[in-house]
């Protein structure tokens, strides 16, 4: 078969009919499609690929050994995200003690003006962030506003305003830099601030 | 959360909200906001163009796993035969003995028209081939009757909801149900016989003839539907068929559909007991597609369009619905 963008219907249900007569070839074509698919969905959540390997080869092994279970499309469908679905949870669940598990997480869904922050809090630093961005030049507030404010990807602000991936990626890049060279100043005298009066 | 959550998945939240989602994930449980999102997510990862990634080096270890897994169970099968053996070869001596002690007498066996039922329960589908060689598919809380080897007509009995793709062969096919039948040669069509509920019938290809228990009869064409009250009032009318024959897909759509149709719906879909409370409620229509969502993400799902309150009563396993 060859490969295609979307998987149909009546291919899905063919896909099927064969793993119920026992044609091992059905897995190669439910590997093609679903794999890449099922790789984006769990790195997006992991956010490391280590280990995104070893849940996939799980998922197929369980839709092989319970093929005679499955009814329909729909419940194909469900299956496999449902088993997939459970084990990136399982794993996320079973490595939150491990600290540099947590660390990677942070470092990729955290954005990037809250990474090796000074020891300040929390709320100083997005006070401290907020008040950086009030006074970028009026393109770049409303890029970075869309994207940490708003939770839209680089994309989806290219579109909406009109301007290319690229220039979108420069205005955030600067907006960081700007606010943590000046978050390095803020760093340093409420540091000295510590040792004065504490 | 929705924010939330597509901030995570871009890589720009702040620390608060990435320990919000991260603690919704951990703590992930069917129904909850995450796992609506969760599903969201996928739904876009399925549709979206993702690049193409090969791994032929996996998809060589699924073969092995695979194989393995296969000659693991062959060998439990095996042993499982072994001692089956055992046991019959013991039996089929004593038979022999027995046997011989008889005197041995040819008897023509009658031939038994057999009955076969396929019945499906409340949050359940299937489909299959009659002996005919006609496709069935089975909506939930339905059941079909036909017989293992078919007379001058084929014709099978139905309770329920249910797609036919018939067959051309020289005999009619015939549904029956309590509210009167359907008489096709070959073609495709849904019937809908529910108790006390319209005898619905819509014709996708083909042609058939309807008839009903006071033999009002109607010819439909491609694309329109009857319908029969239970006062017998008969009418025809031009539907879309796709939206009709939906759930054969495992997709429910309504379109401006009485709350309570959907309500009614839902139970058989989920096997749920759904209360509502008021006529209001009972009378507002609902249009949205349901597909393989869980039931309490399609509860919350109505919730963003529907102004509804729902509580589940645990002693009486009965989901309560009122308007807001």
């Amino acid at each position: 078969m060859e490969k295609k963008k979307v998987l149909t219907f009546s291919d899905t249900e063919q896909i099927i009919r064969r793993l119920k007569n026992e044609d091992k070839s059905a897995v190669d074509d439910l590997f093609a499609y679903y794999y890449p698919r099922l790789y984006h969905f769990s790195k997006s959540i992991l956010k490391i690929e280590n280990g995104i390997d070893d849940i996939l080869q799980e998922v197929f092994v369980k839709i092989w050994l319970n093929r005679q279970k499955i009814v329909n499309h729909e419940t194909f469908n469900a299956y496999i995200y449902t088993i997939t679905k459970n084990e990136v949870l399982n794993l996320i669940r079973s490595n939150l003690r491990d600290h540099t598990f947590k660390d990677q997480l942070f470092q990729h869904a955290v954005a990037e003006e809250y990474q090796n922050s000074l020891p300040l809090e929390y709320e100083e630093i997005k006070a401290g962030i907020d008040k950086i961005v009030a006074n970028l030049p009026e393109k770049r507030q409303r890029v970075f506003v869309l994207s940490r404010n708003e939770g839209l990807s680089n994309k989806e602000i290219a579109q909406q305003l009109n301007i290319s991936e690229k220039t979108v990626e420069d205005h955030i890049t600067h907006a960081i830099r700007q606010i943590k060279s000046s978050m390095k100043e803020v760093g340093i005298i409420s540091l000295l601030y510590c040792y004065l009066f504490l | 959360m929705e924010k939330q959550f597509t901030k995570y998945l871009n890589g720009t939240a702040n620390p608060e909200e990435f320990s919000a989602v991260l603690e919704e994930l951990c703590a992930a449980e069917s129904g909850n906001k995450v796992s609506l999102e969760l599903l969201k997510f996928w739904k876009e990862t399925l549709s979206a163009a993702i690049e193409n990634k090969e791994n032929n080096q996996l998809l060589d270890k699924i073969h092995h796993r695979i194989a393995l897994e296969e000659s693991r169970k062959s060998v439990l099968r095996y042993r499982l035969y072994s001692n089956l053996l055992k046991v019959a070869a013991v039996l089929i001596i004593g038979l022999i003995i027995s046997t011989s002690y008889f005197y041995f007498k040819p008897q023509k066996q009658a031939e038994i028209a057999t009955i076969e039922t396929v019945k499906t329960p409340y949050g359940a589908r299937t489909s299959f081939k009659l002996p005919d060689g006609s496709e069935v598919w089975l909506n939930s809380g339905s059941a079909i009757s036909f017989p293992h080897q078919y007379g001058a007509e084929r014709s099978v009995e139905l309770t329920g909801e249910a797609y036919f793709h018939v067959v051309k062969d020289g005999k009619p096919f015939i549904v029956k149900t309590s509210y009167g039948q359907v008489e096709v040669k070959g073609t495709s069509f849904d019937v809908r016989a529910y108790e006390n509920e319209n005898f619905v019938t819509t014709l996708v290809e083909g042609s058939v003839k309807v008839s009903d228990r006071t033999n009002q009869i109607a010819i439909l064409e491609a694309g329109q539907q009857s319908i029969i009250t239970s006062e017998n009032k008969f009418t025809t009318q031009v539907v879309n068929t796709d939206l009709i024959t939906s759930w054969r897909e495992g997709k429910l759509i309504f379109v401006k559909e009485p709350f309570a149709n959907v309500a009614r719906e839902l139970e058989r879909w989920y096997n749920v007991k759904i209360e509502l409370n008021g006529d209001r409620l009972k009378r507002l229509g609902y249009t949205g597609t349901i597909e393989m969502e869980s039931f309490s993400e399609v509860l919350e799902l109505i919730n963003t369009t529907t102004p509804i309150r729902s509580t589940f009563d645990k002693n009486s396993r009965i989901f309560k619905i009122s308007g807001r």
